[in-house]
């Protein structure tokens, strides 16, 4: 996993060389000593190889210097300290997206092709269909000026959670009911259902006992992808609902050009896509004993 | 009837209907029987007579919609079964009522351990708490012959071969020491060589326990060997109903004669074909009037494609769907 | 189970639904605010203040954003005056200026100190300035102060020339030698160098060195053999007399230079912190401050959170107990947050063109007031077709820029190279110095009114004298000689941006037949690709003026290297804008300016567009908050006023409405001066 991440990091690093434009240009002039000053400080006029060396050798110990932009914050400290916001929407997103898109799936696979199954089915491809940041707006104006329920922006206690969550995993919701009720159908049909219902079991067991696990397999591949999608996904809410994420963090850090941060979060993240996929290959083989490796 | 004491299961005019795209199709139109109790009736027919349809609506596992008991009464040990509430069912199926089905590989959960599947039944059933489930479920392992029942408990359906799958199925179905055990195909997917043993294994297991067995089978030699009475169904009524031996020494309806000339006899003439009946299963939706079995039927005649077939008395417990039953039975 | 939370949820929705539709019978929004108006239960300003500032040091950043947290937190000589942005007294309490504004000396408060409690002395700001001037400090702000004598020098890393015992000067290699004023304040050691003659200054790198005195022999003699000595930082022009008094020495007139202390790089820093804790000392743990408040919290991408320091010597005229600043960039974001009574005020430039028409009529909280800040599109003088100024004036005359205002909605158009409406002097010395070229020119009015208006004649005429006729074609015209292949509109990735350079293409196609290519990029791409020179054909160019003067804005085109983008470079413009900075007249320099203005209009180098407005809003009861053209708030008038027949009726007189506390307040500070 390490030296994948290494990888993407080196890519990384190149391309952010080869964009034009660097850290401390602005509109006004900068007097050509202190541009000498900036590019020796930070090493500037070394030949690339050179550069490099000093940035893998650093990045190998997990050091990536200070932020370029927001001088005197380490790398570090600034993706630490704005992580747990990411990760918290991130998570919550996710978990709301599995509630209700289990629940809808399943519930919509019990009621086949009645109104029941239609209904949230529908509703499902239309929730699709929405862009989060159209969701967006029109989530805060029925909830935040008609109803004068919940807060329209910002970090700041539970209530101001409900609306980004539900705005990042809409979509997911939707992706996640189709795939169960699917999943159910196909679990539903089978043989060994009809067995575990000829031997008195009732309809709530054969559900959570006997069709779940099999039933849920597809969302449970379709989360690896998921999660990373939903990493994208929490720039556009973080921008709409100015919350201190990481992922609006992470674009600034690219249009600033401040190497050491962009660096610094695409490890953080690749490292964390790559945990990801490789929990969602574990816990299929957890689910499924098929396909253990013995 | 009442011979050997008293009818564990009564199907009175059984009706069971399923809607389709092509109509609403009669799986079930019309079957009635008995069954004494320890006593095993075999139930043979072609694939579509609707002998499986029978046994699940016995255990009330149609699927509703699409499928639907439209008529009929189904008393066992008294019990109405067809106007019984869904809960009391539940609670007869697995244990007074088990059902093993036709393919061993798909009708164990893949993703549950046995034990999960077999102590889930006593469980329920029986209130045994954990402990007591496994010990009990370990007994009717080696019960149905296997030996390591241990290791065997904490393993998977995919580690078990398909003769060892059934056995853990027919563990499974007798777990509660049920009254009656319906075995839909339970050969059917297994090498010829196994089909002997599980067919051994449930003979020897009903005469220990006393079950009565239905047993469902499209095979006229499983039926043989195994069963009391048989009963021939074809498109969703009885054709004929009859004691085993007699029935294959002397049936009385043109369909039943049919099935026997088609089993294959080791001494048939070299160069003459295989016997068939002739024309194709018939399509239920769409049944002509009069007999069902008439397009087929080499003695049919201009009444049995007018008129539906009377169910004729031949002896007690001998009667065919035929207008020419007399005549039939007398050819044999 | 599972039906059942499903059976929850339809509960829920129908309930919350029901909830809604009662609720909004009964909105408590009044229709004559927009959104919720009521007051913070404290007495707290929560301010969108723009995207996160990069650091809480006043002398590194160049940003707005930045510049308006600074000055709630750090104070200098002089402070932005809240209405007008003139300089009013801060830790200065009075000055005096030598006749030829080439000298200052500021005294000081005798009660001002540190958020610490440490007192303020002329020892800061001699120790501020030589600090912000160092090349290590790497300040973007700094060059705006090189007026100060050796200034530049120091900050590019210069060298003097000794030879024996004395220096080589500069009036000696063919600079003018600016002639001073008498000597202000008392004689000092320091103050005699200052005044002496100005030394000459070498690059401090080598190989520059060596081009420049390989390209001059007479100058390559004289430094051969001498010693080079590095100007440090004791030699730029700031001094302290005494503990209460700073002296400042400029190398030249400059009148405006009073108002440029205000910005915020001549604010005091702490010298015992920063030395201490070196690039840490902004951190909340260790900051020091001097301003009206100080910090209490900071929670990047979050919330500054200020809270009013009872150390600063004006603590108890200061309105407000603190003030949060929230970093929020996302317009429709910060729309949604004032409507829900989230926030009190913003800063400029928020409300999108798309709501414009609904926000004007909210009259007592939207502020509509000119800015120093324009746009205009730079022409690339240096290849061609744009070197031939036919072709430059024939795309300025082929814009019709009243349409293109309207389409903004936002701003007025401009017809000059600095901002009309924000200098009410200045706009009359331009109206006066236009009427005196009229009659020296011989024109007659209604010919000159038309001069750099669109004229969709002149246009057609001028590109026909290049050597592009343009012909009618159908219902309009089209050129078919112009290369419209090398050239292009270039302009950074914003969504503003694009709708105007798609605007004026179409006027431009519309008017001269000729369809410009557009180009647009990333804003740190765009800035190499504009400054260098490299496009070819227009350049966006966005520029706010630094501090109150119109020499803010003729300043991007002094000089062989300057910053306007254009490749233009005249000495008799340089010459014009010298002579007007060394006159002391206010009226007679606005005059001069106003003809150096003129005459580089008349070489048009950009194609002038618009001059922005400020567009934000603050609720009525948020009183000292004025739309000043810089949008650059002195946050101690600021109050909350809990009576709502006080609050702010129509804003559009805000800025003649007299308002007690504050008309007090700036009068108390400016009466200070004469003492």
């Amino acid at each position: 996993m390490i030296p994948m991440a290494l990888l993407v990091v080196s890519l990384t690093w190149g391309l952010i060389r080869i964009a034009p434009g660097n850290f401390y240009s602005t509109e006004r002039k900068l007097p050509a000593a202190v541009e000498a000053t900036i590019r020796a400080k930070y090493g500037l006029d070394d030949p690339w190889y050179k550069q490099y060396a000093t940035m893998m050798s650093n990045v190998v110990r997990g050091d990536f210097g200070d932020s370029l932009k927001y001088q005197g914050q380490t790398v570090n400290e600034i993706i630490w300290r704005h992580l747990p916001y990411s990760a918290t929407i991130g998570i919550l997103a996710y978990l709301f997206a599995l509630i209700v898109g289990l629940g809808a799936g399943t519930y919509a696979a019990l009621k086949q092709n009645s109104i029941l199954d239609f209904g949230p089915m529908s509703l499902a491809m239309f929730g699709l269909s929405i862009p989060n940041f159209v969701l967006a707006p029109v989530l805060v104006m029925i909830f935040a000026f008609w109803l004068y329920a919940l807060p329209p922006a910002r970090w700041g206690g539970f209530s101001s959670l409900i609306l980004p969550v539900i705005t990042l995993g809409a979509i997911y919701a939707a992706y996640i009911a189709r795939l169960t009720r699917a999943g159910m159908l196909e679990v539903l049909r089978s043989d060994f259902i009809r067995t575990a219902r000829a031997k008195g079991l009732n309809d709530r067991t054969v559900l959570l006992r006997h069709a779940f696990r099999g039933g849920i397999l597809p969302v449970i591949s379709f989360t690896g992808p998921a999660l990373a999608a939903l990493l994208a996904g929490t720039v556009v809410v973080e921008k709409v609902y100015a919350l201190p994420g990481l992922g609006d963090i992470f674009i600034k850090a690219v249009l600033n050009r401040d190497e050491p941060l962009v660096l610094g979060i695409v490890a953080f993240l690749s490292i964390l896509i790559m945990a990801f996929n490789l929990i969602v290959d574990i816990s299929y083989g957890f689910l499924d004993p098929r396909i253990r490796y013995e | 009837m009442n011979e050997n004491g008293h009818n564990i299961l009564s199907v009175d005019g059984l009706r069971t209907q399923f809607a389709t795209e092509d109509g609403v199709v009669k799986a079930v139109d019309g079957v009635s029987f008995e069954l004494r109790k320890g006593e095993t009736l075999g139930i043979v027919g072609e694939s579509g007579s609707g002998k499986s349809v029978t046994s699940l609506s016995i255990m009330r596992l149609i699927q509703e919609p699409p499928g639907k008991i439209a008529g009929g009464k189904i008393t066992f040990d008294g019990t109405d079964l067809l106007s019984l509430p869904m809960n009391d069912v539940r609670k007869l199926r697995g244990k007074r009522i088990a059902m093993i089905f036709q393919d061993p590989m798909t009708s164990l959960n893949p993703f549950l351990k046995i034990s999960t599947q077999l102590t889930e039944v006593t469980r329920l059933h029986l209130g045994h708490n954990a402990q007591q489930a496994r010990d009990h479920a370990i007994k009717m392992l080696k019960l149905v012959g296997i030996s390591d029942a241990e290791e065997r408990m904490d393993g998977y359906p995919h580690e078990l071969s398909g003769g060892m799958r059934q056995r853990v199925m027919i563990a499974m179905a007798l777990s509660c020491d049920p009254e009656l055990l319906i075995a839909d195909e339970p050969t059917t997917a297994l090498d010829v060589t196994i089909q002997a043993q599980i067919l051994e294994l449930i003979k020897e297991l009903k005469d220990r326990m006393g079950t009565s067995v239905i047993l469902i089978t499209h095979d006229l030699g499983v039926v043989a060997g195994m069963t009391d009475r048989v009963i021939v169904m074809y498109a969703g009524k009885v054709f004929e109903i009859a004691p085993t031996a007699e029935l294959f020494k002397r049936p009385a309806n043109p369909y039943t004669r049919g099935l026997l000339r088609s089993v294959p006899d080791p001494e048939h003439e070299r160069g003459v074909p295989l016997y068939q009946i002739p024309g194709q299963p018939p399509d239920v939706a769409n049944l002509p009037p009069g007999c069902s079995f008439a397009p087929r039927c080499e003695r049919a005649e201009d009444i049995c494609r007018s008129e539906f077939p009377p169910f004729v008395e031949i002896d007690p417990g001998h009667h065919s769907l035929c207008h020419f039953a007399q005549e039939v039975f007398k050819e044999a | 189970m599972i039906k059942a939370l499903l059976r929850g949820y339809r509960i829920a929705l129908t309930a919350l639904i029901a909830v809604g539709l009662l609720s909004s019978c009964s909105t408590s929004a009044d229709s004559r605010y927009f959104g919720k108006t009521e007051p913070p239960a404290e007495n707290i300003l929560r301010y969108i203040s723009g995207p996160e500032p990069e650091i809480l040091d006043p002398q590194i950043s160049d940003g707005q954003p930045e510049a308006r947290i600074y000055m709630a937190l750090f104070e200098g000589l002089v402070e932005y005056g809240p209405k007008d942005q003139q300089p009013i007294p801060a830790l200065a309490k009075r000055w005096e200026i030598s006749s030829k504004v080439d000298e200052f000396v500021f005294h000081l408060r005798d009660d001002a100190k540190w958020s610490d409690g440490k007192p303020i002395t002329a020892r800061d700001f001699v120790y501020s300035y030589r600090r912000g001037f160092d090349p290590k400090t790497i300040s973007r702000t700094a060059q705006l102060g090189f007026f100060v004598k050796y200034s530049e020098a120091f900050k590019s890393g210069g060298v003097f020339v000794k030879k024996g015992d004395s220096y080589l000067l500069e009036k000696d290699f063919g600079a003018t030698e600016h002639e001073r004023a008498p000597q202000l304040g008392p004689e000092t050691e320091h103050n005699k160098f200052m005044r002496s003659a100005s030394r000459l200054v070498l690059d401090g790198d080598e190989k520059k060195r060596a081009k420049a005195l390989a390209a001059d022999p007479k100058l390559a003699e004289a430094v051969n053999g001498a010693e080079l000595v590095p100007v440090k930082a004791e030699d730029i022009g700031v001094e302290a007399i005494d503990d209460r008094s700073v002296r400042i020495t400029l190398r030249q007139s400059a009148p405006f230079f009073l108002g440029l202390l205000a910005h915020q790089f001549f604010r005091l820093v702490p010298e015992h912190v920063v030395e201490k804790h070196g690039k840490n000392w902004t951190r909340p743990q260790n900051i020091v401050t001097n301003g009206a408040f100080k910090v209490k919290e900071h929670r990047p991408y979050d919330a500054l959170i200020l809270e009013k320091d009872p150390n600063y010597w004006d603590a108890a005229n200061v309105g407000l107990d603190g003030i949060h600043f929230y970093p929020i960039e996302e317009l429709s974001t910060i729309m949604n947050l004032y409507k829900a009574g989230s926030i009190d005020a913003m800063l400029n430039h928020v409300v999108p063109s798309s709501w414009i028409g609904e926000i004007r009529q909210y009259k007592d909280e939207y502020l509509d007031f000119p800015e120093i800040a324009l746009a205009y599109y730079s022409m690339n003088t240096q290849k061609a077709p744009f070197n031939d100024i036919k072709v430059r004036k024939a795309f300025i005359a082929g814009l019709d820029r009243e349409a293109l205002s309207s389409f903004r909605k936002i701003t007025q158009p401009l017809y000059a190279i600095s901002p009309t409406g924000t200098f009410p002097d200045y706009d009359k010395a331009r109206d006066r110095v236009s009427e005196e070229l009229r009659k020296e020119q011989g024109v007659a009015p209604e010919e000159w009114a038309k001069k750099g208006r669109f004229d969709r004649e002149l246009a057609h005429k001028l590109l026909g004298e290049a050597g592009f006729p343009v012909v009618k074609k159908g219902d309009g015209w089209e050129c078919p000689t112009f290369p419209t292949d090398t050239i292009s509109i270039t302009y950074n990735t914003n969504e503003n941006n694009r709708a105007v350079a798609e605007f004026i293409q179409a006027q431009w196609k519309q008017n001269l037949g000729i369809t410009v290519p557009l180009k647009t990029m990333e804003f740190k791409a765009f800035l190499p690709y504009m400054k260098g020179l490299e496009y070819s054909g227009f350049s966006q160019f966005l520029w706010s003026g630094d501090y109150m003067d119109p020499y803010s804005f003729l300043s991007l085109m002094y000089g062989p290297s300057n910053e306007g983008a254009t490749g233009y470079y005249d000495p008799k413009f340089d010459k014009m804008l010298d002579e007007a900075n060394s006159e002391l007249d206010p009226i007679k320099r606005y005059d001069t300016l106003a003809r150096a203005e003129f005459y580089l209009l008349d070489q048009a180098p950009v194609v002038p567009l618009t001059v922005n407005a400020t567009n934000w809003l603050k609720k009525p009861y948020l009183k000292g908050m004025y739309p000043n053209p810089g949008t650059l708030i002195p946050w101690k008038f600021v109050y909350i006023e809990r009576d709502p027949a006080k609050w702010d009726r129509d804003v559009s007189n805000i800025m003649t409405t007299p308002d007690a506390r504050v008309d007090k307040h700036l009068a108390d500070l400016v009466s200070s001066n004469s003492k």
